[in-house]
Parts: C-alpha cells; sequence; structure tokens
C-alpha cells in the first residue's frame, strides 16, 4: 500500500494560537480516512495546509509521493474537494455550476458532461439542474457542493464536514456513494462531527485535538485502546451514596455515577457485568426500572482520549 | 482553460442583479435624467449661435483684421460672429454683462480679452493666432487689392482648415453635452464593480469560491485574464448601448467621430475594469471596505470630470491642472471635447496613452499582488 498523503510535524500557527501542533498524519491508496475532532481543533487548517492554500510555520506535506506546492497542479488535477464552507456561483444553474468546477479538470466537452450528469446522479439532484443554488434549500447546497468536488472522478477526494445539513435518507446515499467512489479506486479524507457516519464507513479514523494527532487507528483499534468496554444505565428512584461507592467496588467497575435517578457505570473488560450489577442491586432490595447496556461507542473513545464530548 | 473560465464568468456576471443594475442601468438613468432636466436648453441651442464680439479700434492703422471681421459677420447663417465696433468703456461693459463673449483691440497689436475660458472663447483665440500667423499675406493681399477680403479668407481657411475646425467645434458649443461626457466616464469607471466583485470570487482569503478556485489546477494569471476579458467585453458593450441611447433615442448630438470615440470608450471601460482588479486585489482589506473604497472613488473622480457641476473640470484646470492630466474622468471627457473640437489628434492621443498607461500599472500591480495563492490565514 503505497501512501497518498504524508504529513510530517505540521507546526502552523496563528499569530499566538499554535492551530497544528507537530501534527503528523499517513493516509494509504483505497482508503477512506476519517479525521474526528472538535470544534477549532484543526481539522479545516490540516486540509488547507495539505491543500497548499494556507502557509505553515514547520513539517513536510507529500501528496502522491511528492511535495505539495501551490503550483503543483498535477498534484491537484488528481484531487478533489468539497470545503466546509459551500462555494457555488449564485448566478449559475446547478448544471452549470458542476460543469464549471468539473471544467477546471476536464476539457473534453463530451467527456465532462458524462461527468457532470453522473455527478448530478450521485448526490440526487435531478430534478434541480436548472436551478440557481440560491432557491436550493440547505441540505440540496451541500449535496451541490459535493457534486462540484467530484465530479471529475478524482483519485483523492478530500471531504470537510460535507453533510451537515444533509437529511438522513440523503447522507445514506452519499455515504453509500462515497463507499462505491472509493470501490472505484478513489482514496477519500473525511472530516465530520457524526461520529456514525465515520463509524459506517472509514476504514481508519485519526482523532484529533487542540492540533494534536491523539489517536489512530480502526475503530475497533480504537476502542481497544480504552479502558471502557461497556456502559450499564440503570433507572433507579433512590440509591444511598454507600451503596455506589460499594458498587464501585465491582469486579471491572471502574466508574459508577447517579445523577437524575440514573446509575451510569462504566466497565472495563470482564464478562457478566450486567448480571453481576443487578445481583448486586437484588441483594440490597434496590428497587429499579429499565436497564441498558451497551458496547462503547467512538463517543466513549473520544471521551477518553480528549476528555469532552464530540458534540457540542 | 481561458475561454471556459471567460464563458462562465460572462453568463454569471451578466446574471448578477445589483452588478447590473449599477453598471447597466444606472448611467441610462441618469443620462435620461439629465436630459429632462436640460431638454428646453437642448433646443434653444440646437441652431448654431453667433458668437458675439466686440471691437474696440485704438487706432486705424490695422483695417485688415477688422474687414476679415466683418466679412466673418454677414447675416449668412453659418457665418461665425455678431461684431459691434465701439468703444473701451461700452465693450468692457458688454464683457461684463455676458453681452459680448471677448473682445478684440486693434491697433498695433491685436489683442484679446476674454471673461472666462470656454469653447466660444477658444473659437475667438484660434481666430486670432490663425490671423497673425498669415498676418503678413493677409494685409499685404488688401493694400494690393482693398477688395481682396474673399483671398484673405481663403487664405485663412486653407492654411489651417479653420472652417473644419469651426464646424466640429459647432457640435461640441452645447455646454450640457459635458454632462453627457462626464456621464459615459463615470459608467466607464463603473466597470471597477464588475471586475471587483470577480476578483474578489477567486482570492481565496477573501471569498469560499475563492479557496475553492484555489485548489483546481489552474494557473491564476490565465483565470485573471479571463475574468479581466468578460469584464471589459461586458462593460464595452454596456458603453455602445449607452452611446446608441444617447446619440439615437435621445439625440445628443456628439459629433460624428464614432470609431475614435468607440475606441476612446473601450479604454476607458478597460481602464474601470483594471481599477476593479487592482482593489479586489488588494489584500487584507474586506470585500465590503473595498466596495467602499471604490464607490468613493468613482464618485470622487466623477465628480471632478464635471458630472455634478461642468465648471469643475475647468476649476481644477486653474488650481490643479495635473490632477486633470491624471484623472481619468476627467481624461474620458477631454477626449470626447478634444475629439469633437480639434481637428488634429494631439490632445486624444495624449490622453489615450495616459489612460492606457495607468491601466497597464494597475493590471500589473494587480498580478503582482494575486500572483501569490498561498495564505496566512482564510
Ligand atoms: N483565520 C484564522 N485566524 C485565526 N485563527 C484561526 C483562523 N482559522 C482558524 N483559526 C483557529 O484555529 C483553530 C483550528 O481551526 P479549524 O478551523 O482548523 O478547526 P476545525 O477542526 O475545522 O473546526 P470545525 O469543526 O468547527 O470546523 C481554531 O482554534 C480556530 O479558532
Ligand atoms: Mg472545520
Amino acid at each position: 500500500m503505497a501512501a497518498i498523503v504524508e504529513i510530517e510535524n505540521l507546526v502552523k500557527r496563528y499569530k499566538e494560537l499554535v492551530a497544528l501542533d507537530h501534527f503528523n498524519l499517513e493516509i494509504n491508496e483505497g482508503e477512506i480516512f476519517g479525521l474526528l475532532g472538535p470544534n477549532g481543533s484543526g481539522k479545516t487548517t490540516t486540509i488547507n495546509c495539505l491543500l497548499s492554500l494556507l502557509t505553515y510555520d514547520k513539517g513536510t506535506i507529500r501528496v502522491f509521493g511528492k511535495q505539495m506546492k501551490p503550483d503543483s497542479y498535477a498534484l491537484k488535477h488528481d484531487i478533489g474537494v468539497v470545503m466546509q464552507n459551500v462555494a457555488v456561483f449564485d448566478e449559475l444553474t446547478v448544471w452549470e455550476n458542476i460543469d464549471f468546477f468539473c471544467g477546471l479538470y476536464i476539457k473534453d466537452k463530451k467527456e465532462r458532461k458524462k461527468l457532470v450528469n453522473e455527478a448530478i446522479e450521485f448526490v440526487g439532484l435531478e430534478e434541480f439542474s436548472k436551478m440557481n443554488p440560491k432557491k436550493l434549500s440547505g441540505g440540496l447546497l451541500r449535496r451541490l457542493n459535493i457534486a462540484c468536488g467530484i465530479a471529475h472522478k478524482p483519485k483523492l477526494i478530500i471531504m470537510d464536514e460535507p453533510t451537515v445539513a444533509v437529511d438522513p435518507q440523503s447522507r445514506n446515499k452519499i455515504l453509500e456513494g462515497i463507499q462505491q467512489l472509493n470501490r472505484d479506486g478513489a482514496t477519500v479524507i473525511y472530516t465530520s462531527h457524526y461520529m456514525e457516519e465515520v463509524e459506517q464507513i472509514c476504514t481508519r479514523i485519526a482523532i484529533m485535538d487542540r492540533g494534536k494527532n491523539l489517536a489512530i487507528g480502526t475503530k475497533e483499534e480504537l476502542k481497544q485502546m480504552i479502558k471502557n468496554s461497556e456502559n450499564i444505565s440503570i433507572e433507579i428512584p433512590t440509591l444511598d451514596d454507600t451503596h455506589i461507592e460499594r458498587i464501585k467496588e465491582l469486579n471491572h467497575v471502574y466508574s459508577a455515577v447517579y445523577q437524575n435517578n440514573q446509575l451510569k457505570i462504566g466497565c472495563s473488560g470482564g464478562k457478566h457485568n450486567l448480571m453481576h450489577v443487578l445481583n448486586y442491586l437484588q441483594e440490597n432490595n434496590i428497587s429499579f426500572g429499565r436497564v441498558y447496556s451497551e458496547l462503547p461507542t467512538l463517543n466513549d473513545v473520544f471521551l477518553e482520549i480528549t476528555g469532552k464530548e464530540l458534540r457540542d | 482553460m481561458f475561454f471556459h473560465t471567460l464563458k462562465y464568468s460572462l453568463k454569471s456576471t451578466v446574471r448578477t442583479k445589483e452588478i447590473t443594475f449599477w453598471t447597466l442601468l444606472f448611467p441610462f438613468v441618469l443620462g435620461t435624467l439629465f436630459f429632462l432636466a436640460f431638454g428646453n436648453a437642448f433646443e434653444s441651442t440646437e441652431v448654431f449661435s453667433k458668437i458675439p464680439v466686440a471691437v474696440v479700434e485704438t487706432d486705424n492703422k490695422n483695417s485688415a483684421f477688422s474687414e476679415i471681421l466683418k466679412s466673418f459677420s454677414t447675416e449668412a447663417e453659418d457665418s461665425l460672429f455678431v461684431t459691434t465696433f465701439t468703444d473701451e468703456k461700452y465693450a468692457k461693459q458688454s464683457l461684463k454683462n455676458n453681452d459680448v463673449t471677448g473682445i478684440f483691440f486693434v491697433g498695433d497689436e491685436i489683442t484679446l480679452t476674454v471673461k472666462e475660458d470656454g469653447l466660444y472663447q477658444t473659437v475667438l483665440k484660434v481666430f486670432l493666432e490663425q490671423y497673425q500667423q498669415t498676418e503678413n499675406t493677409i494685409n499685404e493681399i488688401i493694400s494690393v487689392n482693398p477688395s481682396g477680403v474673399q483671398s484673405a479668407i481663403n487664405v485663412l481657411s486653407n492654411d489651417t482648415n479653420y472652417y473644419n475646425f469651426v464646424d466640429t467645434a459647432r457640435g461640441a458649443m452645447d455646454p450640457y453635452v459635458q454632462y453627457f461626457y462626464a456621464l459615459i466616464a463615470m459608467s466607464c469607471l463603473y466597470a471597477c464593480f464588475l471586475s471587483l466583485d470577480r476578483t474578489v470570487k477567486l482570492q481565496a482569503d477573501l471569498s469560499p469560491l475563492g479557496q475553492r478556485r484555489g485548489v483546481a489546477p489552474t494557473r491564476k494569471l490565465t483565470v485573471i485574464a479571463s475574468e479581466f476579458m468578460s469584464c471589459l467585453l461586458i462593460q464595452f458593450l454596456v458603453e455602445c448601448a449607452l452611446l446608441i441611447y444617447l446619440t439615437v433615442i435621445l439625440k445628443i448630438d456628439f459629433g460624428n467621430r464614432i470609431p475614435q470615440m468607440l475606441l476612446l470608450m473601450f479604454f476607458g471601460s478597460a481602464f474601470g475594469v483594471a481599477l476593479g482588479v487592482f482593489i479586489g486585489a488588494i489584500p487584507r482589506i474586506s470585500e465590503g471596505v473595498k466596495t467602499g473604497i471604490s464607490t468613493s472613488v468613482c464618485m470622487i473622480l466623477s465628480f471632478c470630470s464635471g458630472l455634478m457641476f461642468s465648471g469643475m473640470r475647468l476649476l481644477i484646470e486653474h488650481t490643479f491642472p495635473i490632477f486633470n492630466r491624471l484623472n481619468p474622468a476627467a481624461l474620458i471627457v477631454d477626449s470626447f471635447y478634444a475629439l469633437n473640437v480639434f481637428d488634429t489628434y494631439e490632445r486624444f492621443a495624449t490622453n489615450m496613452i495616459t489612460l492606457a498607461f495607468m491601466t497597464l500599472i494597475l493590471c500589473v500591480a494587480s498580478v503582482f499582488m494575486t500572483r501569490r495563492n498561498k495564505y496566512a490565514s482564510l
């Protein structure tokens, strides 16, 4: 597997603020790579540096094995970008917008026409192809933004939170589309706040915060990195503090919090954790309502690594 | 790539409503308002009026000039002057009351006194200069043959194309036409709003579109060139339409040097476009501020070229003449004037060269500023 993107020791400062702090990343051919991080963690900055839009203070960036510079037109030709901010001409129709951006990469008119139509189908904007972007809803606009970025069938697709405001149905279609593009040979870099999305499509994930790459791996690898293996929550009307302390002492339980009539227990490793907890409650004649048990999600990984929830 | 960008730039520019209003509709509306305001003035001055002039003969030695003057002051419709022979006191009073345009003092030397600068005054000046240049010849003709005034007139007109001057001058006599020259100049400058918008849309630090286009494999110079071309094309068509509207519909007399006027409007549009690209390319200034700068620049330059008050250009000519040589709007107004008044192209050409040079400077500076396509902050 060849490395498509190599970022080494990247440092980017905005005046005093260090947006990227010795950031490292390597993305291989054929991956759908997820870049996960809370607001302001430096995802967009990473992408803009990678695309040579931003200057940086230190580090090297290589794309397709070559150093990336503003005039690396050959490299840029093979990259498709869906920016975080929608970038389309308000005065051009949906079709014209896609044709304009596709035309920056593909000269041949006939081929382009085919590609533009495919892109429109890809994002499901067939009905709207003659409309102006101003008349599109927020979600449709996002879909147009995506079409403009991927119409020319690039080898590397970079998407910065492309599905914000897109409804679940269209989002699923787009996610499936991205997987199809990936099967057709494209490598994808994907940033998102939706962990479900990242879990669903990404083959490898990096978790970043404050400009640092904190963890990297497949989602299974990431989940194994943390001690949490099971989350149990139980509805209990009343509970003494002494019981909470004793529940904490149970095997494999590393945290127990009682709040709003909910007991939340974090477990690491072990089997039958739920059974042990319920047994304890019954032995002590504590009545309880509904019981949930969940395997850890990326959010738990996130919480443990960065100390904050991914969602605001 | 050039033509692809050009095509879509043309498409989206003509569809931008705010911009089409300022560049397209506004000059038409203003032109119509001018026309309505000056409507009566036009009709009354449509017939060429003869220039009233007083002659004060201090002694009778130079009868030749008086004779020539008389021969230009006949009852005929195309004669130039209405001449009054009088004494100094009365002549000066008449000049003060604007009853006459100028006073010729005819003696050993012939001098001309005028109260202000203007086209009529220029005619008198040129008339006198031409006479003085050929004075010896004329004196000889008249002394040999006292009825040789006609031959003398021929000498005057043959040597100098004097009649041509007078003919074209008639078209531009009307001071109100100056407002329309200033209007065309303003509309040329307004091209900067077109190109400002386009330039902002290709700078990554100013717009999301600029960022998106910045990551495409296109040379910035090519993109700027095609955006420039599209704005220039649109603006030039607007100018042509405006010229047709003013001359054909409103029937304002701009003279008949159409190709030269088209050239002038092309240069004027190019300057306006370059101005917008330049302002758009200045780094670290937001789009709103840039629009403000463009508006102020257009207003000030137009005002100084006589858009609101036709005497402005003259006032500047007296107090700060270099500004008139450099103000593109004044240059455009002056070029129209020169096309209509002068037979030769010297003044027109000087203005065109100045305008082209300034356009070039703006373009070079813009390319220099936009060439950078990596930013410290977006
Ligand atoms: N132009 C700028 N000038 C100064 N600081 C900036 C600028 N752009 C970004 N920053 C700062 O750099 C940090 C990283 O920002 P960045 O946009 O890369 O975050 P992000 O991970 O993309 O966030 P989000 O999820 O909100 O899109 C933030 O603290 C932000 O405030
Ligand atoms: Mg971002």
